[in-house]
């Protein structure tokens, strides 16, 4: 097996023995994962395993019980959500948290609520991933799809110009066919060097399109390796690929 | 027919007193989830400040602004209470605005004296006729304000960031997190913009009614029922509830009795509350 070792000395993203709970629930129990910049790491795991929960302590909005949470070189644990975003981080969390009564451009704007000047570049280059979105402006947000408001998720996330985008189960409640476009854009925006986590149910498809995967059970992070490999293991493929 | 249109126009300014109470309640509501009981407390505590100082021989402008200033003070005060209290249940939280509605009262009781206090106006004591019906000065005077105030609001909420912030904020609170959006400041500013509205609303008013330490009790019921029928998704609808509750109220105690004034305004209430729950305007803004 090979370790990913070698690669994460940029201490991109390098998250050492990280705990957290719920008042005495013990949600994640000293979990370390790696990733280097530009890459793809895709973090699976079945119901209430921990994923969301690690994915909010990455981004601060869960404050962690304990261990170090390195992102590009400094430990960011005492960080503010806001002082990471600045950092360049961007969080699309489960289940989406659009504002759901405010129009389409007033959510992807409020993505950029903390960049000095929102340009309308920005905004054009968002809207080259998602062309659908572009005419749907003045649309609230609860109108939409289900695909198109997972694409707007993404969007809003993606005007703060982030390094690191943390992705919670973005396929969820999505067709097939939506599932492959939203990868499809996962995969275009780790082309332009967006640095992606992600967390999935999807197992086989996550595998597929990651550089390098966790397994996480019930708070611990119990098997690692290449997409491939993990697509290999016995017990992955029982557990999660449904073979 | 004159006698109508009379009922109408002071129904009109009344309403327009309730709707910005009822602005306060709505913006609290939609960032905590909170009634602020104390949002009557603000009214009378704005009027009080600016009529004992004027008394006290300060300039007119002056006392305003103290009093204005005064009313938005506590209103950061209240905040910085909720925000303590975070782990608090909703209920906690307004059990909480009641209390300090109380301490407002007391202290005002306590150092500004039980007597009715008055405030000259700001804009004299004439009338003038509106097709036969008598139009008090002060009275047009109100609802230009409340115009005012609710274009500015208007304005901030649907143009600018940080009021599309606040909005965004009390649709989803993690969504305005992640995006770097300070829930601790689109609180404040919830808070400081409702007790600011409850300060003005209070230098209008005190000159027509005259204030004591219990006004505020009045006034914020009547916020809050405004609030209730116009529907809490929204902080406009509030001037629509006034509007429906002051005229109701006009209307009845013109033709029927006085007396029955408020029993017709709670009948109203009781009515939206039965039969359309999410007030008159359901859509958010
Ligand atoms: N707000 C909360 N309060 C209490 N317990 C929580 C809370 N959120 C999550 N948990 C618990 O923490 C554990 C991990 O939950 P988490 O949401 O991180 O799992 P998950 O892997 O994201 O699951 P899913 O696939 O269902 O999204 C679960 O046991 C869950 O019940
Ligand atoms: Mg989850």
């Amino acid at each position: 097996m090979k370790k990913n070792t070698d690669e994460t000395l940029d201490h991109f993203l390098k998250i050492d023995n990280l705990s957290a709970s719920y008042g005495k629930i013990k949600a994640l129990h000293k979990v370390s994962l790696n990733l280097s910049r530009g890459k793809m790491v895709a973090l699976i795991g079945a119901n209430g395993a921990g994923k969301s929960t690690f994915l909010r302590c990455l981004s601060g909005l869960k404050k962690a019980d304990g261990g170090t949470l390195y992102f590009q070189g400094k430990n960011i644990i005492g960080y503010s959500v806001a002082e990471r975003v600045k950092g360049g981080m961007a969080h699309v969390l489960e289940g989406r948290a659009l504002f759901s009564n405010l129009c389409v451009k007033d959510n992807i704007q409020l993505g950029a609520y903390l960049q000095k000047k929102p340009g309308k570049e920005d905004m054009q280059k968002v809207f080259q991933h998602f062309p659908a979105l572009a005419e749907k402006l003045d649309a609230s947000a609860a109108s939409l799809s289900g695909g198109q408001q997972q694409m707007l998720a993404i969007a809003r996330a993606l005007m703060s110009q982030p390094l690191l985008l943390l992705l919670d189960e973005p396929s969820m409640g999505l067709s097939p066919i939506l599932v492959k476009e939203v990868f499809q854009i996962i995969h275009e925006l780790k082309g332009q060097g967006v640095s992606i986590l992600l967390v999935e149910q999807n197992a086989s498809l996550a595998l597929q399109y990651c550089d390098y995967a966790y397994v996480i059970e019930n708070g611990s992070i119990v098997l690692e390796g290449s997409g491939e490999f993990l697509a290999e293991n016995e017990a992955v493929k029982k557990a999660y690929l449904g073979i | 027919m004159v006698e109508f249109l009379q009922y109408i126009v002071s129904g009109i300014s009344l309403g327009a007193v309730y709707g910005l109470v009822g602005i306060g309640f709505t913006m609290i509501y939609n960032s905590t989830k909170i009634i602020n009981f104390a949002q009557g407390e603000f009214v009378m505590l704005s009027g009080m400040i600016a009529a004992v100082l004027v008394e006290a021989g300060m300039g007119l402008l002056l006392a305003i602004f103290f009093a204005v200033g005064g009313s938005t003070l506590m209103g950061w005060v209240l905040k910085i209470c909720v925000s303590h209290s975070k782990k608090a249940s909703t209920l906690s939280l307004i059990i909480l605005t009641l209390g300090f509605s109380l301490t407002l009262r007391g202290l005002v009781e306590v150092f500004l004296g039980k007597e009715i206090h008055r405030l000259p106006s700001l804009v004299g004591e004439g009338t003038f006729s509106f097709l036969g019906a008598i139009v008090t000065i002060q009275g047009f005077f109100v609802v230009v304000v409340l115009i005012l105030v609710a274009t500015l609001l208007y304005f901030f909420f649907t143009r600018m960031k940080e009021g599309k912030a606040m909005l965004g904020a009390s649709e989803n609170a993690d969504g305005a997190q992640v995006v770097g959006i300070s829930l601790s400041k689109t609180l404040l500013l919830n808070f400081l913009l409702a007790t600011l509205s409850a300060g003005i609303a209070g230098i209008i008013l005190t000159p027509i009614t005259a204030v004591h330490f219990e006004s505020g009790i009045f006034l914020g019921l009547k916020g809050f029922c405004a609030a209730i029928i116009g529907g809490l998704a929204n902080p406009f609808a509030a001037i629509l509830g006034g509007m429906a509750l002051a005229l109701t109220e006009s209307l009845v105690a013109g033709y029927i009795s006085s007396e029955y004034k408020d029993v017709f305004a709670f009948l109203l209430l009781l009515l939206i509350l039965v039969f359309r729950p999410e007030g008159l305007l359901k859509r958010r803004l």
